[in-house]
C-alpha cells in the first residue's frame, strides 16, 4: 500500500506531461451495427471446416527450410485451403482472384477479393490474414481466416466509403513470403491502411497465462486481444481501443511500437504479414492473441478447434469488423 | 527584523565563501544501459551520457547528466543525483536520484484508448562500489541503479564505465 | 564498390595494419626522453562486430590498428582502421577519449565516429529471406558509437594491454534502428 502511495505521489508530481486522448469517433451507431451483424457461430464453423481441410491436405515440400522446435516445416499445408477460401468468397458474390507469385518449389497463392468503396474507391482498406498452417492450425491461422470470411460475408449488406480488399496471404510461415511478394509486386500501392490478423482465437483466464513479450510488460492473464500498431497507425489503434472500451465488444489491449516499429526490441511485434508494411510506411494494425507468448499449442499438432474460445474468437471478429467499418468509413 | 535578516545573509555569504574551498566541479562521460518497464510504457537501451558533478566537503556529491539510449527506439534521460561518497582513493558512493525519461518506447494504451504520457518520472537509488578518485578526476565502474516510476514502473540501470575530470 | 576496388582497398588496409604492428613492436631509444603524455601511441587488436537491423543480423571477427596521442590532460584522440573478416570489409574510425590512471589500471571512455559499410545483411537461411531483401534500407556509412575500455592495464611504461572493450553504437541515417555492437577481445598498445 505504501509503495502504491509512492507511485501515486510520483504521478501527481508530474506537471508537464499529459496523456494523449483517443480521437472522437463519428458514426458510432453504424460501426456497431456492422459489428453486431457478425455471427459468432459462423466464425467457429469456418474454423472447423478449414481445420479439417488442412489436416487432410498434403504438406508442402520443405526443401530449403530445415525444421526447428517451433518450425515444423514438414507439416505446412495450404493448397486445398486456397481453393476453399476462393470458393467461399465467390459464393458470397465477390470476384475472387488467386494471384500466383514466385517460382517453384514455393509459388505463393494469394487469394484476394474486393468490395468497391462508394465515395473513395481508389483508397483501399486491406483486411488480411495468412491461409497456410502447420498441421491443422486452428489458432494459427484458421481463426483469422474464419474471421475474415465472416466479415466479408457481413460486408455485402453494408456500404463503405473506401474499398475493402480481403486478402488471404500464402506462405507466411516461411517468412511472410506471400505478402512480401504481393507488396514488392506493387499490389499494395493503393492501400491506405491494413488490418492483419494472426492468431485471434486462444484465451485463458488462468493467472500468468500471458508472458511478457520480449521485455514489454503485458497483463498477466491471457484473456484479451492485442491490437498493435506503430506511429503511423497510432490514431487508429486509439480509436479501436476507445470504441471497444465504450461498447464492450471484446477485451482488447492497445500497443504502439516505437517509431515505425522496426527497432530491435519492438521487432517482435513485426512477426506477421504487416511487418514489411510497417517498414514500407503503410499504416497497419495487427490483431493477435500473442502466439507462443500465450498459446501452448503454437505450431503444434495440438492446435485444434476445441482449444479455442468460441466467444473470444467471435468477439474479436466483431472488434475487427468494427475496425474495418471505422477505417473504411461505413456509410449510414 | 532587519538586523536578523542582515546577519543571516552575512552568515550565508561567509559560510558559502568558506565552502567554496571544499567545492570541486567535474564533468564526466559514461557508457550505460537502462531498462524501464511499467504497465504502460517500456523504454530501454544502451548508449552514452555526459554530465556535470560537484563535490562538497569531500564526502557529499551531486551530479546531473543527459543520456541517450537506443534499442527500443531512441530514449533520452535527464538524471539528477545526490549522495555520499567515502574519502580516499577508493571512494565508493551511494546516491539518490530522480530521472526524467522521454523519447521512444513501447506503449500500452490506457483502457479508454489514451496514450500514456511520453515523459516518465522516476526516483531511485544508485551504488558505485568501484569508484576511484585522485586529484585530477575519478573513474567509476559497474554502477548499479534501481528505481520506481510512473505507471507502476520499475527500472534497472547499469553504468559500465564513468570517467570524470575535475576542474 | 567494385570487387577490384574492394580488393585493392583491402590489400592497402592490410599493408597499413602490418606497418602499424611492426612499428608498434620496433624499439626507439629516442622515445625514452619524451614525456608519456606527448608520445604517439600505437595499438593493435582483434575482436568481434555484430550488426542488427530489422530481421537482419550479421557478425564477424575483425582486426584493428590505431594511433593516438594525448591532447591535454586526460583527453586523447585516436584514429585507426578496422578490417572485418566475414565479409572482408574495412572500416575507418576516430575517437575522443577520457582516460584516468589508478596504479596500473587505466580505463578510458569516449565517443567513436567512423565509416563502415557492414550494415547490410545477407543470409544463407531461406526463412524471411525475401522480406529481408525487401527491407533494403540503407543505413548509410557513418556511425556513432560509445567506447569503453574497462579492463585496460599499463604493464610497463611503454606497454598496455586491454581486454573486453565494449563499443555500442548506431548509424546516423537509421539512428537507433541499425545497431552495432563491437567488442575488442584483446588489444596491445605501445608508445614511443
Amino acid at each position: 500500500m505504501k509503495i502504491k502511495s509512492l507511485y501515486f505521489l510520483i504521478g501527481l508530481g508530474l506537471l508537464f506531461s499529459c496523456t494523449k486522448e483517443a480521437p472522437i469517433i463519428e458514426n458510432k451507431e453504424s460501426i456497431l451495427s456492422f459489428s453486431g451483424s457478425i455471427e459468432k457461430s459462423g466464425v467457429y464453423q469456418w474454423v472447423e471446416q478449414l481445420y479439417d481441410i488442412h489436416i487432410n491436405d498434403t504438406p508442402l515440400s520443405n526443401e530449403g527450410y530445415p525444421p526447428g522446435e517451433l518450425f515444423p516445416s514438414g507439416h505446412l499445408t495450404r493448397s486445398a485451403v486456397v481453393g476453399a477460401v476462393a470458393g467461399a468468397l465467390s459464393d458470397m458474390g465477390y470476384k475472387a482472384d488467386t494471384i500466383q507469385l514466385g517460382n517453384e518449389p514455393h509459388i505463393a497463392y494469394n487469394v484476394v477479393a474486393e468490395q468497391k468503396g462508394a465515395l473513395f474507391p481508389e483508397e483501399v482498406v486491406l483486411v488480411a490474414c495468412h491461409l497456410d498452417a502447420f498441421y491443422g492450425g486452428a489458432d494459427d491461422n484458421t481463426s483469422a481466416v474464419a474471421a475474415m470470411l465472416e466479415i466479408a460475408r457481413a460486408a455485402r449488406s453494408f456500404s463503405f466509403a473506401r474499398t475493402i480488399r480481403f486478402a488471404a496471404f500464402d506462405l507466411e510461415e516461411l517468412g511472410s513470403v506471400g505478402s512480401t511478394r504481393y507488396i514488392e509486386a506493387g499490389y499494395a500501392s493503393d492501400v491506405s491502411c491494413a488490418i492483419v490478423m494472426d492468431l485471434i482465437g486462444y484465451s485463458s483466464a488462468e493467472p500468468d497465462s500471458q508472458k511478457d513479450i520480449f521485455g514489454v510488460t503485458t497483463p498477466d492473464t491471457g484473456d484479451f486481444i492485442f491490437v498493435v500498431g506503430n506511429r503511423n497507425s497510432s490514431d487508429a489503434i486509439q480509436s479501436i481501443i476507445s470504441l471497444d472500451h465504450t461498447a464492450s465488444i471484446s477485451k482488447s489491449v492497445g500497443v504502439i511500437a516505437p517509431g515505425d516499429g522496426t527497432y530491435f526490441m519492438s521487432s517482435v511485434f513485426m512477426r506477421s504479414d504487416h511487418g514489411l508494411m510497417w517498414y514500407k510506411g503503410i499504416p497497419a494494425i495487427f490483431f493477435t492473441d500473442g502466439a507462443n507468448y500465450r498459446n501452448p499449442n503454437y505450431h503444434k499438432i495440438s492446435d485444434k478447434p476445441e482449444t479455442l474460445n468460441k466467444d473470444f474468437l467471435g468477439n474479436n471478429t466483431k472488434l475487427v469488423a468494427a475496425a474495418v467499418a471505422l477505417l473504411a468509413e461505413i456509410q449510414p | 527584523m532587519k538586523r536578523i535578516v542582515l546577519i543571516s545573509v552575512l552568515f550565508y555569504i561567509t559560510s558559502a565563501a568558506h565552502s567554496q574551498k571544499t567545492v570541486a566541479w567535474n564533468s564526466y562521460l559514461q557508457q550505460n544501459g537502462l531498462y524501464y518497464s511499467s504497465l504502460n510504457m517500456t523504454m530501454a537501451g544502451a548508449g552514452i551520457g555526459a554530465g556535470l558533478g560537484i563535490t562538497f566537503h569531500e564526502n557529499l556529491l551531486a551530479q546531473a547528466d543527459l543520456n541517450i539510449y537506443w534499442i527500443n527506439g531512441n530514449a533520452f534521460s535527464a538524471q539528477f543525483s545526490a549522495g555520499y561518497k567515502k574519502k580516499g582513493t577508493w571512494s565508493p558512493a551511494l546516491l539518490v536520484n530522480t530521472s526524467v525519461l522521454w523519447g521512444s518506447g513501447t506503449e500500452i494504451l490506457l483502457d479508454d484508448g489514451s496514450r500514456p504520457a511520453d515523459i516518465v518520472n522516476s526516483v531511485g537509488l544508485e551504488i558505485a562500489p568501484l569508484r576511484f578518485e585522485n586529484e585530477k578526476g575519478y573513474v567509476s565502474a559497474l554502477e548499479l541503479g534501481y528505481g520506481i516510476g510512473r505507471y507502476q514502473g520499475k527500472y534497472i540501470e547499469i553504468t559500465i564505465l564513468k570517467t570524470g575530470i575535475k576542474f | 564498390m567494385t570487387d577490384k576496388k574492394r580488393n585493392s582497398l583491402t590489400k592497402g588496409c592490410l599493408f597499413l595494419l602490418i606497418v602499424c604492428i611492426l612499428s608498434a613492436s620496433a624499439k626507439n631509444s629516442y622515445s625514452q626522453n619524451i614525456p608519456a603524455e606527448r608520445r604517439l601511441e600505437y595499438s593493435a587488436g582483434f575482436g568481434m562486430i555484430i550488426y542488427q537491423s530489422g530481421y537482419g543480423l550479421n557478425n564477424s571477427f575483425g582486426i584493428e590498428a590505431h594511433a593516438g596521442k594525448y591532447i591535454k590532460g586526460p583527453v586523447k584522440w585516436q584514429a585507426g582502421l578496422r578490417l572485418g573478416v566475414n565479409p572482408v570489409l574495412p572500416e575507418a574510425f576516430c575517437r575522443l577519449l577520457l582516460t584516468e590512471k589508478f596504479g596500473r589500471w587505466k580505463p578510458s571512455i569516449g565517443l567513436e565516429n567512423g565509416i563502415s559499410k557492414r550494415a547490410y545483411f545477407k543470409s544463407d537461411s531461406n526463412l524471411l529471406k525475401e522480406t529481408r531483401e525487401a527491407m533494403d534500407r540503407s543505413a548509410g556509412i557513418f556511425y556513432l558509437s560509445s567506447h569503453s575500455e574497462l579492463l585496460a592495464f599499463q604493464i610497463n611504461p611503454r606497454l598496455e594491454i586491454s581486454i573486453l572493450e565494449i563499443d555500442f553504437g548506431t548509424h546516423y541515417r537509421s539512428f537507433g534502428k541499425t545497431l552495432r555492437l563491437q567488442t575488442t577481445l584483446l588489444r596491445l598498445n605501445t608508445s614511443f
